[in-house]
């Protein structure tokens, strides 16, 4: 078979669609190639190195070889200053499923990489531990522990919960 | 047939590949079966419950994502608009993907990207229902080779640290959810084991993609790739990350006859 006719694309019932019979088909231009290569380069080296040079390794195809651990600590305290502690998992009751599965069991150490991004989103976790508990205050401690010889980074998130925030649901 | 038109089939069988892996992964095709990673495919992977979100986006406009992504995924794995249709494919994955940065796994970046890959590709001018116009790019097999292949060079770079290799990590994934089995329990019987098969993981990815694409390594380096996937698929269950990469690892799979071939060829 000729190659060039070959190339002619052929829908898989077998007759060609109408017009295409009569296209030329040159080989790739240099702009089309260029986008190819860039395309190559972002994937391929540019999008993991990133991932890797933040630390997390989370675009690094770092699969089935993580050994990062966190706990997530939540205290709350009444009008009255009076402190109680709440579970994680009581907050991923109230969650989209990605912070429902990594809240759940979060009040002990658990093998998830999830840690990293959970101090990112402190601020937001603690709005959420206002609507829970319909405390005046939260303070957050998450550990987060990036493999398994080096220490837990700790980070500590308070918050003044507003009024109108205790009231929401 | 042509070389090119063998290349050509090659990659339009990845696009058919990936574009049905990626619908069972982000539908609920695959709901009646009851497995475990499926259940967030309800009605469709991303949709927005109603929780609190970490997400930037209203609720109707991710909810509008996740159609446009399926629609996409659909024409693209019957070859319909096949550039258009995988670009927006991925976007729109990767979009919803962005709404939930809790919930970010590999097996979807695998086939977001994949998708588009291959729509920068001829994969989308054969076996297709209305073939896209072929650019005949030298590169187009080679994008996919290159994305495999540092696919394991990163997988091998992670595990250069001490307590992978001296298998310590590898004894935290040895739970019901992650490695099990008869073949993960021997090789947890023995205590110098685990760390000798981290180590073997380690070197076997880094080597991997080299052999994968020197043409004269790449007949055992390819049912090598393929049989260290199938040994995951078989012991850590890896959700549809190990089919994923086994459709990818096509890219490799000999289209050319080579010289000496040729010459016994001719009559």
């Amino acid at each position: 078979m000729d190659e060039k006719e070959s190339d002619v694309p052929e829908p898989v019932s077998g007759h060609r669609l109408s017009g295409l019979d009569h296209y030329q088909v040159r080989p790739a231009p240099a702009p089309w190639r260029v986008w190819q290569c860039g395309l190559g380069v972002i994937v391929c080296i540019l999008l993991p190195a990133w991932s890797w040079l933040d630390g997390s390794g989370s675009l690094a195809w770092s699969m089935y070889a993580h050994s990062s651990s966190f706990r997530l600590r939540i205290v709350s305290f009444d009008r009255g200053g009076k402190q109680r502690s709440l579970a994680p998992s009581a907050l991923a009751a109230h969650a989209e499923q990605d912070l429902r599965t990594a809240l759940g069991g979060a009040e002990a150490f658990r093998h998830a990489r999830q840690g990293r991004l959970l101090q990112r989103y402190l601020p937001e976790l603690a709005q959420l531990a206002c609507q829970v508990s319909r405390a005046e205050r939260v303070v957050l401690t998450l550990e987060d522990k990036r493999d398994l010889d080096e220490p837990a980074r700790v980070s500590v998130e308070r918050r003044q919960c507003s009024p109108r925030k205790q009231a929401d649901p | 047939m042509s070389e090119r038109t063998a290349s050509t089939r090659h990659l339009a069988y990845m696009r058919v590949g990936i574009g049905v892996l990626l619908l069972l992964r982000t539908t609920p095709l695959l709901a009646p079966f009851h497995i475990p990673w499926l259940r967030s495919t309800v009605p469709l992977l991303g949709w927005p419950t109603g929780g609190f979100s970490l997400a930037f986006l209203p609720v109707w406009s991710i909810q509008a994502l996740c159609v446009l992504r399926t629609l996409a995924a659909l024409l693209f794995t019957l070859g319909v608009a096949g550039r258009v249709s995988g670009v927006v494919c991925g976007v729109a994955g990767f979009l919803v993907a962005l709404q939930y940065p809790l919930g970010f796994f590999f097996t979807i970046h695998l086939l977001y990207q994949a998708v588009i890959l291959l729509a920068f590709t001829d994969a989308v001018s054969a076996l297709a229902l209305a073939p896209s116009t072929p650019r005949r790019s030298p590169l187009d097999v080679w994008l996919l080779r290159a994305f495999v292949a540092s696919i394991y060079f990163w997988a091998g770079v992670y595990k250069l640290r001490p307590d992978w290799l001296d298998g310590r990590t590898l004894g935290l994934f040895h739970q019901p959810s992650a490695l099990s089995g008869r073949f993960v329990d021997l090789l947890f019987a023995r205590p110098w084991l685990p760390a000798l098969v981290a180590k073997l993981i380690a070197a076997l990815e880094l080597s991997l993609g080299p052999l994968l694409l020197w043409r004269n390594s790449r007949r055992f380096a390819l049912p090598a790739a393929y049989a260290l996937h199938l040994v995951l698929e078989l012991s850590a269950h890896p959700d549809l990350l190990g089919w994923g990469m086994m459709v990818l690892l096509l890219c490799f799979v000999p289209t050319e006859m080579s010289a000496r071939s040729r010459e016994l060829a001719k009559p």
